[in-house]
């Protein structure tokens, strides 16, 4: 089943010059149409200003299309009479961890969602235990947001989007503030998320090394979707990602150079692992 | 560390007046500040300040936290109490130098209006130390939800005032940050005078004030997103419900005041016979 139906989307926005006026217009997404399976694993990436931000919000009918249309499911993003259906069935999680928490304790944060859709008392406090557990912050429910590290506030941001019982979660660059290890708990609850309950994972991101893990990657620059396939497939395309301002990650690189020199590796390496297989599979073929 | 600052000053310790229901306390503070200004005579005092020690007695918060609230109005309390005492018409205490200006009654008014004072902001000190501000938003959010019928926007304004107490931390942390990124770069907060140093400030305020509004838009952004849409259909993580504390509460309300009435009528009595 689709989960999310893109046809040829556009987006405008408005440019304004010194005086407040309209002095022109710049797109910032160009006949975007993309299918997305239920219960995938979708990583966007692209450079600043490539339209992956906007893209998101328009799965959540926070931006409406200035042409072609959205589907979540079978509702149209227009219409305004499923609103809250969209909002309910693709839940959003934003970069700044601290902005988007509401509550002042944990508990209470994750109720937020649950409160606006008019569930019972009894049923949100089933799902809030749910959910924390669920993103593994639930020793902290009565611990005020303040004192989470920045990690913990992400994971805390997720459980609060799970408590709606999504079916697809979209996360706008969630790791962008955090340390590398914080980066990890979210990435690790996000798959935890995605292979234990089903949930279709939209995953926003500029770190390479998130991607690897997708099901699949879409590559956009410049409000265009540029690329569509599995990691592999898009890292062994090493010279047409630099082309868009991206990275592949280290190792794939380091393959990837070391084939331009003769030695004979697959191509779109992608673990540190595959890389080490690759390189003794190499040696023994040498011997 | 500046991000573990509390906001009010709540007291956490477990005691029955802390687990009353947050209207419960709204309203029994009221009742109290009314009672002290209807009661009359040394009896009605006395009653007062025996509910009032029954209460923070029941309250387990330390006695020294709630005189805090108190140094705050020395001031005005030395204020109110001379004039009460040279202004009032009456008999003068003595017929020497400036006692000639003091009454007897002005005396006496001056001792109830203090006690007054003092009963008054014990009493309203109570209710902060025992009450989380979250509990007390909730409270005001329900307990003057009869308002809403009068377009009043009793539930944005709740939100509003938790929002608030949710970000008051934050800001102030990112009033740290930018204040050292200023100084690292050669602004002084410091030194000069007044005038200096508030001009000091715009440059601090200004990258504040920006922050803040980004923040809320990401915020109502986020807020959206969880389908947030006012208080229509919503429901509760934690309803206020009155449980048998609660209504024994105002029971005891209840009996305090008329108690307070009928030593009012009896003191009146008592003087005019």
């Amino acid at each position: 089943m689709k989960m999310i139906r893109l046809f040829h989307l556009m987006h405008k926005f408005e440019e304004y010059n010194e005086e407040g006026n309209v002095s022109g217009e710049s797109t910032a997404l160009d006949d975007v149409s993309v299918e997305i399976e239920k219960g995938s694993f979708v990583a966007v990436l692209g450079h600043n200003g490539s339209g992956k931000s906007t893209m998101a919000k328009h799965l959540n009918s926070l931006l409406l299309p200035d042409g072609g249309t959205v589907f979540i499911k079978e509702y149209d993003t227009r219409d305004e009479a499923h609103l809250w259906d969209i909002r309910q069935t693709a839940g959003m999680v934003f970069q700044n961890p601290d902005n988007q928490i509401i509550a002042n304790v944990v508990e209470e944060d994750v109720a937020f969602g649950p409160e606006n859709m008019g569930v019972p008392s009894q049923e949100i406090w089933k799902r809030v235990d749910e959910s924390l557990k669920k993103v593994g912050m639930a020793a902290y429910r009565t611990k005020s947001p303040n004192q989470l590290s920045g990690g913990q506030k992400q994971r805390v941001a997720i459980a609060g989007v799970m408590a709606m019982k999504p079916e697809i979660i979209i996360l706008d660059e969630p790791t962008a503030m955090l340390d590398p290890v914080g980066r990890m708990e979210v990435i690790r609850t996000i798959h935890e998320l995605n292979r234990l309950e089903g949930i279709t994972v939209i995953l926003i991101t500029h770190y390479m090394e998130e991607v690897v893990d997708a099901d699949r990657v879409l590559v956009m620059d410049g409000g265009k979707l540029m690329m569509d396939g599995t990691p592999k497939e898009i890292f062994s395309r090493a010279q047409e990602l630099k082309k868009y301002r991206l990275d592949v990650p280290q190792v794939t690189e380091l393959a990837w150079e070391l084939k331009q020199e003769g030695i004979e590796l697959p191509d779109g390496i992608l673990t540190i692992e595959e890389f080490a297989d690759a390189l003794c599979a190499y040696r023994d073929a040498l011997k | 560390m500046i991000k573990d600052i509390t906001i009010g000053q709540y007291y956490a310790v477990d005691s029955p007046i802390h687990r009353l229901d947050p209207r419960v306390k709204l309203v029994g503070t009221v009742l109290f500040i009314v009672s002290l200004f209807v009661a009359e005579g040394v009896f009605g005092y006395l009653a007062a300040a025996g509910a009032l020690a029954f209460v923070i007695h029941m309250s387990r918060v330390p006695f020294r936290f709630m005189t805090r609230g108190l140094k705050s109005i020395l001031i005005i309390m030395l204020i109110s109490v001379s004039f009460n005492i040279f202004f009032t018409e009456g008999t003068p205490v003595a017929d020497v130098l400036i006692l000639r200006s003091m009454t007897w009654e002005g005396l006496e008014k001056a001792v109830y209006m203090a006690i007054r004072l003092i009963m008054l902001i014990l009493g309203s000190t109570i209710m902060t130390l025992t009450t989380t501000p979250n509990a007390l938003t909730d409270g005001l959010e329900k307990g003057l939800g009869f308002l809403k019928k009068l377009h009043v926007p009793v539930h944005e304004l709740a939100m509003m005032m938790s929002i608030a107490l949710r970000f008051i931390p934050i800001l102030i942390e990112e009033t740290d940050k930018i204040m050292k990124a200023q100084t690292a770069r050669g602004a002084d907060f410091e030194s000069g005078g007044i005038i200096r140093r508030i001009k000091a400030m715009v440059p601090l305020l200004i990258p504040l004030f920006i922050s803040a509004f980004r923040r809320a838009a990401d915020l109502a952004l986020a807020m959206e997103a969880r389908c947030y849409h006012g208080d229509a259909n919503r429901t509760k993580m934690k309803p206020l419900r009155y449980e048998h504390c609660d209504r024994g509460a105002y029971g005891c309300m209840a009996a305090y005041l008329v108690l307070i009435l009928i030593l009012k009528f009896v003191w009146k009595g008592w003087i005019a016979g």
